[in-house]
């Protein structure tokens, strides 16, 4: 049994943890706050498939809140070079971030050289773009695939690709990096449809991107994605996927590609047997740093060959559930 | 072009063919074959850039291929229909909701593609309902591809159940865990390296396709036997996944199941517990319920045990009974009825049609509930057919049948004891005495015209009307005049074949017709020439041809009635007398 969520504190940002991120091609550390928020508009009308960080907004949520949120954020601040923020929505989105709210927080987070956010693309106008610090900014674009087909059907997005490149085109023209999120896995695709889409979006992606981070799908709660995988009718990607797919896409793009798996190595995120996870999870995070493809060679393990077969045959089969859970029902002779 | 070949209930072995490129179904397509040697594929499966294509393995060509799509699970197909279905090459593909394309998408394409079928495997009700509706939708002239399923312990299964094409892919997946699939599942390869026994390879991919071979082999030789539903109540045990497919086919797709299972079949065993719902057994004991009527000079009823050989006239024990009854007086007023499993009743002069003569079941003298309660419906609804005397002569089942009819019980559980037979041939001389006599002609004539309404529906009683009936049983002859002959009744085929004049006679009160166009029948007739049919026609089925209004002829259906005007291919009706009209 699932236990009463306690009453979100709302004066308190949902989490803030420290991690490494790279600015210019240096390693630096990075500070990230997830900020509770009204949440994202799109999740109110339905929403991404994927999609459960909404389950952390709240509709009477106040600009006070939010400013509060920020100074608990702040004393732990202890002047990383980056900043990320997250919304759970739209950073862009005044109605999730008021102006005056979003000028606190670049004030209160000076010494951070750069302050990453994400926001959908129709937040992303040259009116709004005008508002922002010059210079600071590192905008994250959550583009999740090239096309528009698998975003519409698969995802759900509720944007175009064409959205995508006219907020892109306004970042440029406003001097801002763009960080392009891309899924590996949604619903409905084989592993080799996943991995190839991922292949494809990193190759579309790199014209416009300054780093481009790969997500594998996680299953997050009270989402689509969550109620699939419970029935077995969906997999994370395998980490070799994830591998294959860097390793593919890095070929095609002298852009940073990157990717540090929420939830890797569990069930709910990005896995392979459970013997090797940590192994390739390492050489992920090692390769996302140092773009250096020797990193992914020589990784190894014996359910490299169940991965194999999934990849070949999930397309004959015409099927994308999880193949193990449907097989493990049955007993063993 | 297709050409059906051979069925075995909806099973069917059709040949496909394109010029000098043919195979026949049901077929297993292979993915690069591991087993060297054997020739066992014909068919060649490769995905293309996620093109699945299957192609004919000795010419080389492409015999249909279909492309990728989204592959949405069952669970959330409500929402995602609109991504399929989609077409490719020669097939198309529906998803297990079985949502067809518009007609003009899949006009001309030949393989129908069901999607979900892996996930199938794991909810029965949605697999069974997913096979008759895309049967029922793509019809007999299309053959139904189910990919990723088939892991050999379900291929007997599949292919009953109408599915036409399978594939490696699932049993390729099995073997990269270790597996090796068995008829009677995956088996752990590790731990059983017997399955190996001439492989020096120890390869799980090559033994699994050589139990592919061989299942495929048996298969399509049940089928040629009409036998594979005998097979399947065997495979079915390997999984209750399979027990569950059957139960709900045999339940819920009843009349599926019965349009596509002949009138007239080999002998077979009722064995599982499945047996009793057979698609034909089933159907035997709704005849009896619903067109049979006993000859109505019948007043004394005998109810008498079955006997393993069959027919039963021709059993030692039944050869006794005869002679006990033939030793009394007036004994055309008794009406012999045997009761047994899983036929429940049958009327001594239904002993020679299908599955009467045919079925065998293991006799322990303990039945169970659904067999207690099927045979008590049966033998009160014989009983309630108006009896002026009901003497029970049976063995174990005497107590069965006991609980629900007043009776003379003349057998005390021991029907071929000399004792019993000297109390049955007294009661039966007795209750003989009591009742008018009924003259040899009269009760042949009568008994005659109830085979002809359990044959043919309530209003046939007509065909013997009139008639005199000669020949020594269990052969009948059914004759208006010495010159003009309705029709006989022969244990070979087990029913009465008519003539021409006979189905004139029952044509519209329960013949099967066919309609055909303004040409002489020259021989048999094939399904081209079927303009119209009966679609209570079923295979073995006495069917009259009619052309212009007017009885043309006569003959053995060899389709169902809806499959001769679903055809390109194949012979309708085999003709036995047709005559031609002068112009």
């Amino acid at each position: 049994m699932r236990e009463e969520r306690q009453a979100p504190d709302k004066t308190s940002p949902v989490t803030v943890w420290k991690e490494d991120d790279m600015i210019d091609g240096q390693r630096v550390r990075a500070m990230v706050v997830i900020l509770r928020t009204k949440g994202c508009w799109w999740a109110k009308k339905g929403g991404c498939t994927m999609c459960g960080y909404n389950v952390e907004s709240l509709d009477d949520l106040t600009s006070d809140d939010l400013r509060s949120q920020i100074s608990k954020a702040a004393l732990k601040y202890e002047g990383e070079r980056m900043v990320k923020v997250y919304t759970s929505g739209s950073f862009l989105d005044e109605n999730e971030m008021p102006s005056d709210v979003r000028d606190v927080l670049f004030e209160t987070f000076a010494k951070a050289d750069k302050v990453l956010f994400e926001s959908r693309p129709e937040f992303i106008t040259e009116e709004m773009l005008a508002k922002l610090p010059k210079g600071r900014c590192v905008v994250a674009l959550g583009l999740e695939t090239e096309s528009d087909d698998v975003r519409s059907k698969c995802i759900r997005k509720g944007f175009r690709r064409a959205d995508i490149e006219k907020a892109a085109e306004n970042l440029k023209a406003a001097g801002i990096p763009i960080r392009t999120y891309l899924i590996l896995k949604p619903p409905f695709l084989t592993e080799k449809q996943a991995m190839d889409d991922t292949i494809r979006s990193i190759a579309f992606a790199s014209s416009f991107s300054d780093s481009i981070s790969i997500n594998p799908l996680n299953v997050q709660s009270g989402t689509v994605v969550e109620d699939m995988w419970r029935r077995g009718d969906l997999r994370p990607p395998w980490l070799w996927s994830l591998v294959e797919t860097l390793r593919e896409g890095k070929r095609l793009t002298s852009v940073r590609v990157m990717s540090a798996p929420s939830g890797g190595a569990t069930a709910r995120g990005a896995h392979n047997c459970g013997k090797c996870d940590r192994k390739v999870l390492d050489a992920v995070e090692r390769f996302s740093f140092s773009q250096n493809l020797d990193d992914l060679e020589g990784l190894d393990c014996e359910c490299r060959v169940r991965w194999r077969a999934e990849v070949d045959l999930q397309g004959v089969m015409r099927t994308t559930v999880d193949m193990s859970r449907h097989i493990e029902d049955e007993p063993e002779l | 072009m297709l050409e059906v070949k051979s069925r075995s209930g909806p099973a069917r072995t059709v040949r496909w063919s394109d010029g000098q490129v043919r195979f026949d179904t049901p077929i297993v397509a292979l993915s690069d074959p591991r087993s060297q040697g054997t020739d066992i594929c014909e068919l060649m499966l490769a995905s293309v850039n996620g093109v699945t294509e299957v192609s004919h393995k000795a010419s080389g060509k492409n015999v249909f291929s279909i492309p990728e799509t989204k592959f949405p699970p069952l669970s959330s197909l409500r929402w995602t229909g609109d991504m399929l279905p989609i077409a490719g090459t020669n097939a198309f593909s529906v998803s297990a909701d079985v949502r067809m394309p518009e007609a003009e998408a899949i006009k001309g394409k030949e393989f129908a593609v069901l999607g979900n079928a892996f996930e199938l495997r794991r909810d029965a009700r949605a697999f069974a309902k997913a096979v008759v509706d895309l049967r029922r939708a793509v019809g007999n002239k299309r053959l139904i591809y189910a990919p990723g399923m088939m892991d050999v312990s379900n291929l007997a299964l599949l292919v009953y159940m109408g599915v036409d094409v399978m594939d490696d892919s699932l049993v390729r997946y099995l073997a990269s865990i270790g597996k090796v699939s068995t008829t009677e599942g995956p088996v752990d390869s590790d731990e059983a390296p017997w399955l190996f026994h001439d492989d020096a390879s120890k390869d799980a991919l090559a033994a699994s396709e050589m139990n592919i071979w061989k299942e495929m082999q048996l298969v399509k030789h049940m089928i040629k036997k009409d036998s594979l539903r005998g097979l399947v109540e065997t495979r079915v045990h390997s999984s209750p996944w399979m027990v569950a497919v059957l139960r709900i086919f045999d339940e819920e797709h009843y009349g599926f199941q019965e349009e596509r299972f002949p009138v007239i079949g080999p002998k077979f065993y009722a064995n599982a517990k499945q047996s009793l719902f057979r698609p034909d057994v089933l159907r035997y004991r709704k005849r009896i319920l619903e067109r049979y009527s006993k000859p109505d000079h019948k007043r004394i009823l005998l109810l008498l045990p079955c006997s393993a050989k069959k027919p039963y006239y021709t059993s030692r024990s039944h050869q006794i009974f005869r002679r006990v009854l033939q030793s009394v007086t007036n004994f055309d007023v008794v009406h012999e009825v045997i009761v047994t499993s899983p036929l429940g009743v049958v009327p001594r002069e239904l002993e020679l049609f299908y599955p009467a003569a045919q079925y065998d079941i293991p006799v322990t003298g303990h039945w169970d509930r659904e067999e207690v309660a099927m045979v008590q419906e049966l033998v009160k609804h014989i009983a309630g057919q108006g009896y002026d005397k009901i003497i029970c002569h049976l063995g174990d089942e005497g107590e069965i049948v006991k609980q629900v009819i007043d009776c003379i019980d003349t057998s005390n559980g021991s029907p071929g004891s000399r004792d019993s037979l000297n109390a049955l041939r007294a009661v039966l001389s007795e209750e003989c005495s009591k009742q008018p006599r009924v003259p040899i002609g009269v009760d042949r004539q009568r008994t005659l015209a109830a085979v002809s309404r359990f044959q043919f529906g309530p209003e046939a009683g007509v065909l013997t009307e009139g008639c005199r009936v000669s020949g020594s049983y269990p052969y009948a002859r059914i004759q208006l005049t010495p010159q003009s002959q309705m029709g006989m009744l022969t244990p070979e085929r087990g029913m009465i074949s008519l003539t021409v004049e006979g189905a004139e006679r029952i044509y519209g009160k329960g013949l099967g017709w066919v309609k055909i166009g303004d040409f002489d029948i020259e021989g048999n007739l094939f399904a081209k020439g079927v303009s119209e049919s009966d679609p209570n026609i079923r295979v073995g089925d006495e069917v009259a041809v009619v052309r212009s209004g007017k009885v043309v002829g006569v003959g053995v259906a060899m389709m169902f009635g809806s499959e001769m005007t679903d055809s390109d291919r194949g012979e309708a009706v085999r003709m036995r007398h047709y005559v031609k009209i002068k112009k």
